[in-house]
Protein backbone atom coordinates (compact mmCIF):
# COMPACT_ATOMS: atom_id res chain seq x y z
CA UNK A 1 0.00 0.00 0.00
CA UNK A 2 2.86 2.80 0.99
CA UNK A 3 5.98 3.41 -0.96
CA UNK A 4 9.50 2.44 -0.10
CA UNK A 5 11.28 3.76 1.73
CA UNK A 6 8.14 3.15 4.53
CA UNK A 7 7.52 5.03 8.06
CA UNK A 8 10.35 3.02 9.94
CA UNK A 9 12.63 3.34 7.10
CA UNK A 10 12.30 7.34 7.23
CA UNK A 11 12.47 7.74 11.17
CA UNK A 12 15.57 5.94 10.51
CA UNK A 13 16.91 7.48 8.18
CA UNK A 14 15.83 11.25 9.85
CA UNK A 15 17.10 10.13 13.02
CA UNK A 16 20.57 9.36 11.93
CA UNK A 17 20.66 12.42 9.47
CA UNK A 18 19.69 14.61 12.90
CA UNK A 19 22.67 12.71 14.82
CA UNK A 20 25.17 12.62 12.29
CA UNK A 21 24.62 16.15 10.90
CA UNK A 22 22.84 18.43 12.83
CA UNK A 23 23.47 17.37 16.61
CA UNK A 24 27.57 17.61 16.17
CA UNK A 25 26.28 21.92 15.31
CA UNK A 26 24.34 22.19 18.28
CA UNK A 27 25.10 23.19 21.59
CA UNK A 28 24.04 23.83 25.26
CA UNK A 29 19.92 24.27 25.07
CA UNK A 30 19.75 23.49 21.79
CA UNK A 31 21.92 20.38 21.56
CA UNK A 32 19.50 19.25 24.41
CA UNK A 33 16.91 20.00 22.55
CA UNK A 34 18.35 18.04 19.67
CA UNK A 35 19.00 14.90 22.00
CA UNK A 36 15.52 14.67 23.22
CA UNK A 37 13.96 14.91 19.50
CA UNK A 38 16.47 11.78 18.28
CA UNK A 39 14.99 10.07 21.86
CA UNK A 40 11.63 10.72 20.88
CA UNK A 41 11.83 9.57 16.81
CA UNK A 42 13.96 6.33 18.43
CA UNK A 43 11.26 5.41 20.81
CA UNK A 44 8.34 6.04 18.04
CA UNK A 45 10.35 3.89 15.92
CA UNK A 46 10.70 1.09 17.70
CA UNK A 47 7.42 0.94 19.02
CA UNK A 48 6.04 1.52 15.50
CA UNK A 49 8.47 -1.69 14.29
CA UNK A 50 6.86 -4.08 17.12
CA UNK A 51 3.15 -2.90 16.67
CA UNK A 52 2.61 -6.24 14.46
CA UNK A 53 3.86 -8.74 17.87
CA UNK A 54 1.61 -10.07 19.94
CA UNK A 55 4.05 -11.29 22.16
CA UNK A 56 4.33 -8.64 24.67
CA UNK A 57 0.43 -8.74 25.54
CA UNK A 58 0.40 -12.30 25.36
CA UNK A 59 3.33 -12.31 27.95
CA UNK A 60 1.45 -10.00 29.78
CA UNK A 61 -2.03 -12.13 29.74
CA UNK A 62 -0.35 -14.95 31.02
CA UNK A 63 0.87 -13.71 33.66
CA UNK A 64 -2.87 -12.42 34.78
CA UNK A 65 -4.18 -16.02 33.72
CA UNK A 66 -1.26 -16.98 36.66
CA UNK A 67 -2.66 -14.88 39.66
CA UNK A 68 -6.14 -15.00 38.90
CA UNK A 69 -6.89 -18.48 37.08
CA UNK A 70 -7.48 -18.22 33.29
CA UNK A 71 -11.31 -19.26 33.79
CA UNK A 72 -11.18 -15.61 35.74
CA UNK A 73 -10.13 -13.23 32.42
CA UNK A 74 -13.31 -14.02 30.38
CA UNK A 75 -14.77 -10.55 31.85
CA UNK A 76 -12.29 -8.49 30.05
CA UNK A 77 -12.89 -8.08 26.70
CA UNK A 78 -11.53 -6.57 24.23
CA UNK A 79 -8.45 -6.25 21.86
CA UNK A 80 -5.32 -7.51 23.94
CA UNK A 81 -4.15 -3.29 24.98
CA UNK A 82 -7.94 -3.07 26.26
CA UNK A 83 -7.59 -6.16 28.13
CA UNK A 84 -4.91 -5.74 29.79
CA UNK A 85 -6.23 -1.85 30.78
CA UNK A 86 -9.08 -3.33 32.38
CA UNK A 87 -7.78 -5.80 33.86
CA UNK A 88 -4.95 -3.11 35.58
CA UNK A 89 -8.23 -1.54 36.82
CA UNK A 90 -9.45 -4.77 38.96
CA UNK A 91 -5.57 -5.13 39.79
CA UNK A 92 -5.19 -1.69 41.15
CA UNK A 93 -8.55 -2.47 43.34
CA UNK A 94 -7.37 -5.85 44.66
CA UNK A 95 -3.71 -4.03 45.88
CA UNK A 96 -5.15 -1.32 47.60
CA UNK A 97 -8.13 -3.79 49.63
CA UNK A 98 -4.84 -5.44 50.51
CA UNK A 99 -5.64 -9.11 48.74
CA UNK A 100 -1.65 -9.39 47.83
CA UNK A 101 -0.49 -8.21 51.26
CA UNK A 102 0.55 -11.60 52.25
CA UNK A 103 2.52 -12.11 49.43
CA UNK A 104 3.82 -9.15 47.83
CA UNK A 105 6.62 -10.96 45.77
CA UNK A 106 4.91 -13.79 45.28
CA UNK A 107 2.57 -14.15 41.50
CA UNK A 108 1.89 -10.14 41.53
CA UNK A 109 4.96 -9.16 41.70
CA UNK A 110 5.78 -11.83 38.44
CA UNK A 111 2.86 -10.23 36.78
CA UNK A 112 4.02 -6.38 37.33
CA UNK A 113 7.67 -7.28 36.54
CA UNK A 114 6.31 -8.61 32.94
CA UNK A 115 4.43 -5.33 32.22
CA UNK A 116 7.30 -3.04 33.45
CA UNK A 117 9.90 -5.31 30.93
CA UNK A 118 7.42 -5.38 27.96
CA UNK A 119 6.61 -1.60 28.29
CA UNK A 120 10.74 -0.93 28.37
CA UNK A 121 11.56 -3.28 25.54
CA UNK A 122 10.54 -0.41 23.33
CA UNK A 123 10.74 2.56 25.40
CA UNK A 124 13.74 1.98 26.61
CA UNK A 125 15.34 -1.50 26.60
CA UNK A 126 19.01 -0.34 27.70
CA UNK A 127 16.74 0.16 31.52
CA UNK A 128 16.52 -3.60 31.03
CA UNK A 129 19.44 -4.35 29.61
CA UNK A 130 21.73 -2.17 32.10
CA UNK A 131 19.58 -1.22 33.97
CA UNK A 132 20.29 2.67 33.23
CA UNK A 133 17.96 5.46 33.80
CA UNK A 134 17.61 7.20 30.03
CA UNK A 135 19.55 10.76 29.54
CA UNK A 136 19.35 13.26 28.97
CA UNK A 137 17.31 13.39 31.74
CA UNK A 138 15.23 16.08 32.82
CA UNK A 139 16.89 18.55 34.95
CA UNK B 1 8.89 39.52 27.35
CA UNK B 2 7.30 42.70 25.58
CA UNK B 3 8.97 46.20 25.73
CA UNK B 4 5.84 47.32 27.83
CA UNK B 5 6.68 44.46 29.80
CA UNK B 6 9.87 44.91 30.17
CA UNK B 7 9.18 48.87 31.57
CA UNK B 8 6.79 47.64 34.07
CA UNK B 9 9.77 45.29 35.49
CA UNK B 10 12.25 48.08 35.22
CA UNK B 11 9.62 50.64 36.92
CA UNK B 12 8.92 48.01 40.13
CA UNK B 13 12.65 46.93 40.47
CA UNK B 14 13.25 50.75 40.85
CA UNK B 15 10.42 51.25 43.17
CA UNK B 16 11.37 48.39 44.94
CA UNK B 17 15.11 48.75 45.90
CA UNK B 18 14.38 52.66 46.35
CA UNK B 19 16.20 53.59 43.18
CA UNK B 20 16.28 56.64 41.07
CA UNK B 21 16.10 54.56 37.63
CA UNK B 22 16.83 51.16 36.90
CA UNK B 23 17.74 49.86 33.60
CA UNK B 24 17.25 46.04 32.36
CA UNK B 25 20.39 45.80 30.24
CA UNK B 26 19.38 42.03 29.53
CA UNK B 27 16.58 39.62 30.21
CA UNK B 28 16.44 35.56 29.14
CA UNK B 29 14.91 32.82 30.31
CA UNK B 30 16.57 30.03 32.26
CA UNK B 31 16.43 26.65 31.47
CA UNK B 32 15.24 24.06 34.12
CA UNK B 33 11.89 24.81 35.28
CA UNK B 34 9.05 22.23 34.11
CA UNK B 35 6.60 24.26 36.85
CA UNK B 36 8.13 28.10 37.31
CA UNK B 37 9.77 29.72 34.83
CA UNK B 38 12.70 31.86 35.72
CA UNK B 39 14.39 34.92 34.27
CA UNK B 40 17.65 36.32 34.60
CA UNK B 41 17.84 39.70 34.78
CA UNK B 42 20.81 41.75 34.41
CA UNK B 43 20.27 45.61 35.73
CA UNK B 44 21.63 48.73 35.87
CA UNK B 45 20.19 51.20 39.22
CA UNK B 46 21.33 54.74 40.18
CA UNK B 47 21.32 54.59 44.24
CA UNK B 48 18.73 52.60 46.63
CA UNK B 49 19.84 49.05 47.76
CA UNK B 50 21.40 47.87 44.74
CA UNK B 51 23.65 50.69 43.11
CA UNK B 52 25.35 49.85 40.12
CA UNK B 53 25.18 46.43 38.16
CA UNK B 54 23.19 43.53 39.67
CA UNK B 55 22.19 39.78 38.07
CA UNK B 56 19.06 38.79 39.35
CA UNK B 57 16.68 35.81 39.11
CA UNK B 58 12.90 36.52 38.54
CA UNK B 59 10.64 33.56 39.23
CA UNK B 60 7.15 33.04 38.29
CA UNK B 61 4.93 30.34 37.31
CA UNK B 62 4.68 28.90 33.94
CA UNK B 63 1.79 28.22 31.83
CA UNK B 64 0.35 24.78 33.89
CA UNK B 65 0.49 25.16 37.40
CA UNK B 66 1.19 22.24 39.72
CA UNK B 67 -2.06 21.94 41.85
CA UNK B 68 0.34 21.04 45.25
CA UNK B 69 3.24 23.41 44.95
CA UNK B 70 3.31 26.60 46.66
CA UNK B 71 3.11 30.24 45.72
CA UNK B 72 5.41 32.56 44.92
CA UNK B 73 5.09 34.27 48.40
CA UNK B 74 5.03 31.43 49.88
CA UNK B 75 8.29 30.26 48.27
CA UNK B 76 9.48 34.10 49.44
CA UNK B 77 9.03 33.40 52.81
CA UNK B 78 10.82 29.72 53.03
CA UNK B 79 13.34 31.29 51.35
CA UNK B 80 13.89 33.77 54.15
CA UNK B 81 13.25 31.20 56.97
CA UNK B 82 15.97 29.42 55.23
CA UNK B 83 18.27 32.16 55.02
CA UNK B 84 18.08 32.25 58.71
CA UNK B 85 19.29 28.53 59.69
CA UNK B 86 22.52 29.72 57.79
CA UNK B 87 21.60 27.50 54.83
CA UNK B 88 23.40 28.76 51.79
CA UNK B 89 20.41 30.03 49.60
CA UNK B 90 19.99 32.97 47.07
CA UNK B 91 19.11 35.96 48.87
CA UNK B 92 15.49 36.89 48.15
CA UNK B 93 14.81 40.61 47.58
CA UNK B 94 11.53 42.14 46.51
CA UNK B 95 8.19 40.14 46.39
CA UNK B 96 5.62 41.00 43.64
CA UNK B 97 2.03 39.19 44.68
CA UNK B 98 -0.18 41.56 43.05
CA UNK B 99 1.64 40.50 39.53
CA UNK B 100 2.37 44.90 39.49
CA UNK B 101 5.73 43.94 37.30
CA UNK B 102 5.32 41.31 34.83
CA UNK B 103 1.08 40.45 35.31
CA UNK B 104 1.49 37.33 37.44
CA UNK B 105 2.52 36.48 40.75
CA UNK B 106 6.76 36.50 41.20
CA UNK B 107 9.61 37.56 43.08
CA UNK B 108 13.15 38.26 42.46
CA UNK B 109 16.36 36.83 44.61
CA UNK B 110 20.03 37.55 43.72
CA UNK B 111 21.73 35.63 40.81
CA UNK B 112 24.09 31.97 42.98
CA UNK B 113 27.02 31.83 40.69
CA UNK B 114 27.90 28.76 38.99
CA UNK B 115 25.85 25.79 37.44
CA UNK B 116 23.12 23.07 38.70
CA UNK B 117 23.57 21.26 35.39
CA UNK B 118 23.24 17.43 36.63
CA UNK B 119 25.34 16.16 33.22
CA UNK B 120 28.49 19.02 34.78
CA UNK B 121 28.25 18.09 38.14
CA UNK B 122 28.05 14.23 37.54
CA UNK B 123 30.44 13.92 34.48
CA UNK B 124 32.90 16.33 34.95
CA UNK B 125 36.31 15.32 35.97
CA UNK B 126 37.61 18.67 37.17
CA UNK B 127 35.16 17.96 40.19
CA UNK B 128 36.46 14.49 40.78
CA UNK B 129 38.84 15.32 43.80
CA UNK B 130 36.37 18.01 45.46
CA UNK B 131 33.18 15.46 45.35
CA UNK B 132 34.13 14.00 48.98
CA UNK B 133 34.12 17.76 50.36
CA UNK B 134 30.74 18.23 47.66
CA UNK B 135 29.04 15.36 49.27
CA UNK B 136 29.74 16.86 52.90
CA UNK B 137 28.28 20.34 51.63
CA UNK B 138 25.39 18.54 51.05
CA UNK B 139 24.99 17.21 54.27
CA UNK B 140 26.04 20.07 56.05
CA UNK B 141 23.45 22.52 54.14
CA UNK B 142 20.27 20.07 54.50
CA UNK B 143 21.39 19.58 58.22
CA UNK B 144 21.16 23.39 58.92
CA UNK B 145 17.59 23.55 57.43
CA UNK B 146 16.54 20.62 59.68
CA UNK B 147 16.98 22.82 62.82
CA UNK B 148 13.38 24.43 62.02
CA UNK B 149 11.03 22.86 63.98
CA UNK B 150 6.84 23.21 63.78
CA UNK B 151 5.30 25.62 64.21
CA UNK B 152 7.05 28.31 62.79
CA UNK B 153 5.48 32.04 62.71
CA UNK B 154 6.60 32.97 59.02
CA UNK B 155 5.81 29.25 57.91
CA UNK B 156 2.32 28.63 58.93
CA UNK B 157 0.79 28.07 55.27
CA UNK B 158 2.50 24.35 55.78
CA UNK B 159 -0.24 23.50 57.88
CA UNK B 160 -0.10 21.26 60.69
CA UNK B 161 2.97 19.20 61.14
CA UNK B 162 2.13 15.15 59.97
CA UNK B 163 2.33 13.05 63.28
CA UNK B 164 3.29 10.35 60.84
CA UNK B 165 5.22 11.56 57.90
CA UNK B 166 5.87 8.46 56.21
CA UNK B 167 1.95 7.16 56.35
CA UNK B 168 0.74 10.57 55.09
CA UNK B 169 3.08 10.76 52.87
CA UNK B 170 2.23 7.52 51.10
CA UNK B 171 -1.53 7.79 51.86
CA UNK B 172 -1.51 11.62 49.94
CA UNK B 173 -0.47 8.94 46.82
CA UNK B 174 -3.77 7.89 46.41
CA UNK B 175 -5.29 11.11 45.38
CA UNK B 176 -1.97 11.93 43.09
CA UNK B 177 -2.93 8.44 41.71
CA UNK B 178 -6.71 8.80 40.94
CA UNK B 179 -6.54 11.68 39.29
CA UNK B 180 -4.26 9.76 36.64
CA UNK B 181 -6.28 8.57 33.66
CA UNK B 182 -5.08 4.96 33.72
CA UNK B 183 -4.25 2.27 36.33
CA UNK B 184 -1.04 1.89 37.25
CA UNK B 185 -0.60 -1.23 39.22
CA UNK B 186 2.72 -1.61 39.67
CA UNK B 187 2.50 2.20 41.37
CA UNK B 188 0.01 1.42 43.06
CA UNK B 189 1.94 -2.21 44.69
CA UNK B 190 4.97 -0.04 45.55
CA UNK B 191 2.56 2.61 47.28
CA UNK B 192 1.03 -0.09 49.21
CA UNK B 193 4.44 -1.70 50.68
CA UNK B 194 5.27 1.84 51.73
CA UNK B 195 2.02 2.25 54.10
CA UNK B 196 2.55 -1.41 55.42
CA UNK B 197 6.16 -0.64 56.18
CA UNK B 198 6.60 2.66 57.44
CA UNK B 199 8.84 3.42 59.62
CA UNK B 200 8.04 5.97 63.07
CA UNK B 201 9.47 9.52 62.66
CA UNK B 202 11.76 10.28 65.33
CA UNK B 203 11.85 14.14 64.16
CA UNK B 204 9.54 16.04 62.36
CA UNK B 205 11.12 19.38 60.70
CA UNK B 206 11.19 21.48 57.38
CA UNK B 207 12.30 19.63 54.71
CA UNK B 208 12.66 21.47 51.37
CA UNK B 209 11.17 18.29 49.48
CA UNK B 210 12.80 18.70 46.40
CA UNK B 211 16.82 18.38 47.52
CA UNK B 212 18.33 16.66 44.63
CA UNK B 213 21.13 17.61 42.19
CA UNK B 214 19.54 20.39 39.35
CA UNK B 215 18.24 22.44 42.82
CA UNK B 216 22.15 22.87 43.83
CA UNK B 217 23.68 25.66 42.32
CA UNK B 218 27.62 25.14 42.72
CA UNK B 219 30.35 27.31 41.94
CA UNK B 220 33.73 25.43 41.06
CA UNK B 221 33.09 23.02 44.17
CA UNK B 222 31.31 25.39 46.46
CA UNK B 223 27.84 25.24 46.88
CA UNK B 224 26.32 28.84 46.30
CA UNK B 225 22.66 28.46 46.26
CA UNK B 226 20.12 25.59 47.14
CA UNK B 227 16.86 26.65 44.52
CA UNK B 228 13.30 25.61 43.62
CA UNK B 229 11.53 25.57 47.02
CA UNK B 230 8.12 25.00 46.25
CA UNK B 231 7.24 21.60 47.60
CA UNK B 232 9.23 22.19 51.21
CA UNK B 233 6.56 20.62 54.12
CA UNK B 234 7.40 19.67 57.45
CA UNK B 235 8.30 15.69 57.12
CA UNK B 236 10.90 13.35 58.15
CA UNK B 237 13.89 14.78 57.45
CA UNK B 238 15.22 11.14 56.06
CA UNK B 239 12.77 12.52 53.16
CA UNK B 240 15.18 14.67 51.60
CA UNK B 241 18.09 12.52 52.27
CA UNK B 242 16.49 9.50 50.13
CA UNK B 243 14.92 11.78 47.35
CA UNK B 244 18.83 13.38 47.19
CA UNK B 245 20.32 9.50 47.10
CA UNK B 246 17.78 7.42 45.12
CA UNK B 247 19.13 6.30 42.09
CA UNK B 248 16.40 8.16 39.73
CA UNK B 249 18.19 10.82 40.78
CA UNK B 250 21.90 10.21 40.01
CA UNK B 251 21.52 10.74 36.33
CA UNK B 252 22.95 7.64 35.70
CA UNK B 253 25.98 7.88 37.57
CA UNK B 254 24.82 4.91 40.33
CA UNK B 255 28.01 4.09 42.02
CA UNK B 256 27.77 7.76 43.10
CA UNK B 257 25.10 7.19 45.58
CA UNK B 258 24.34 10.95 46.72
CA UNK B 259 22.87 12.14 43.38
CA UNK B 260 25.59 10.87 41.37
CA UNK B 261 27.97 13.46 42.53
CA UNK B 262 29.68 11.88 45.60
CA UNK B 263 29.98 9.22 48.30
CA UNK B 264 27.23 8.64 50.85
CA UNK B 265 29.56 8.14 54.17
CA UNK B 266 30.63 11.88 53.07
CA UNK B 267 27.31 13.09 53.22
CA UNK B 268 26.09 11.18 56.46
CA UNK B 269 29.22 12.37 57.61
CA UNK B 270 28.58 16.56 56.75
CA UNK B 271 25.22 15.87 58.44
CA UNK B 272 25.99 14.74 61.66
CA UNK B 273 28.96 17.21 62.45
CA UNK B 274 26.69 19.87 61.59
CA UNK B 275 23.70 18.32 64.05
CA UNK B 276 26.19 17.11 66.29
CA UNK B 277 25.21 13.58 66.65
CA UNK B 278 24.89 10.21 65.21
CA UNK B 279 22.27 9.84 63.04
CA UNK B 280 19.89 6.34 62.13
CA UNK B 281 20.03 6.04 58.90
CA UNK B 282 18.29 2.79 59.43
CA UNK B 283 15.11 4.43 56.98
CA UNK B 284 16.76 5.72 53.72
CA UNK B 285 16.35 2.85 51.75
CA UNK B 286 12.53 3.11 52.49
CA UNK B 287 12.49 6.61 51.59
CA UNK B 288 14.47 6.26 48.61
CA UNK B 289 11.30 3.60 47.75
CA UNK B 290 9.29 6.90 48.76
CA UNK B 291 11.55 8.92 46.30
CA UNK B 292 11.15 6.68 43.50
CA UNK B 293 7.77 6.06 43.99
CA UNK B 294 6.72 10.11 44.20
CA UNK B 295 8.78 10.57 41.44
CA UNK B 296 7.21 7.89 38.94
CA UNK B 297 3.89 9.13 40.14
CA UNK B 298 5.40 12.91 38.81
CA UNK B 299 6.49 11.74 35.79
CA UNK B 300 3.22 10.79 34.74
CA UNK B 301 1.26 13.68 35.92
CA UNK B 302 3.94 15.87 33.74
CA UNK B 303 3.38 13.60 30.70
CA UNK B 304 -0.59 14.29 31.39
CA UNK B 305 0.26 18.09 31.32
CA UNK B 306 1.68 17.49 28.07
CA UNK B 307 -1.01 15.11 26.28
CA UNK B 308 -4.36 17.16 28.03
CA UNK B 309 -3.22 19.75 25.40
CA UNK B 310 -2.19 21.83 28.98
CA UNK B 311 1.09 22.71 27.72
CA UNK B 312 2.44 21.07 24.57
CA UNK B 313 6.48 20.02 25.44
CA UNK B 314 8.81 17.70 23.82
CA UNK B 315 10.29 17.51 27.64
CA UNK B 316 7.45 17.01 29.71
CA UNK B 317 6.08 14.49 26.82
CA UNK B 318 9.74 12.39 27.46
CA UNK B 319 9.01 12.68 30.91
CA UNK B 320 5.74 10.56 31.14
CA UNK B 321 7.38 8.36 28.79
CA UNK B 322 10.49 7.79 31.64
CA UNK B 323 8.25 6.80 34.18
CA UNK B 324 8.24 3.21 33.41
CA UNK B 325 11.66 3.50 34.71
CA UNK B 326 11.17 4.61 37.94
CA UNK B 327 8.30 1.67 38.09
CA UNK B 328 11.01 -0.97 36.92
CA UNK B 329 13.26 0.63 40.13
CA UNK B 330 10.49 0.33 42.27
CA UNK B 331 10.16 -3.57 41.79
CA UNK B 332 13.81 -4.18 42.39
CA UNK B 333 13.79 -2.07 45.10
CA UNK B 334 11.62 -3.54 47.47
CA UNK B 335 12.46 -6.86 46.05
CA UNK B 336 15.72 -6.51 47.11
CA UNK B 337 14.42 -5.14 50.82
CA UNK B 338 11.86 -7.91 50.89
CA UNK B 339 14.44 -10.62 50.52
CA UNK B 340 17.18 -8.89 52.45
CA UNK B 341 19.72 -8.55 50.02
Amino acid sequence: MFDKPNRVDLLEIANEALRREVLPHLQGEQRYAGLMIASAIATAMREISGDHSHEPVRRVLDRFANLYGQDNLHHASGDGEERIQTLNRHLVRHIRDGEFDEDPTGPVFALLMEQALQRLSLSNPSFVEVNEYSQPSSS
Amino acid sequence: MTEAQRAALANWLAEQAGAVRATIEEICELSGGAIQENWLIRVTMNGGLLPGCSELVLRTDSPSRVAQSHSRAQEFALLKVAQTTGMTVPEALFLDNEGAAIGKPAYVMRRAAGTANPRQLTRDPALDPHRPSLAKSLGQEIARLHRIKPPHPKLGFLGPAPTAPASQRAESFLVELDTLPTPLPILEWGRRWLARNAPASDRVVLCHGDYRIGNVMVDGARITGILDWEFASWGDPIEDIGWLCARCWRFGVDDREVGGVGARADLYRGYEAEVGYLVDWSSVPYWEVMATIRWGIIAHHQGLRHTSGAESSMELALTGRKAVEMELDVLNQIRRIEEGT
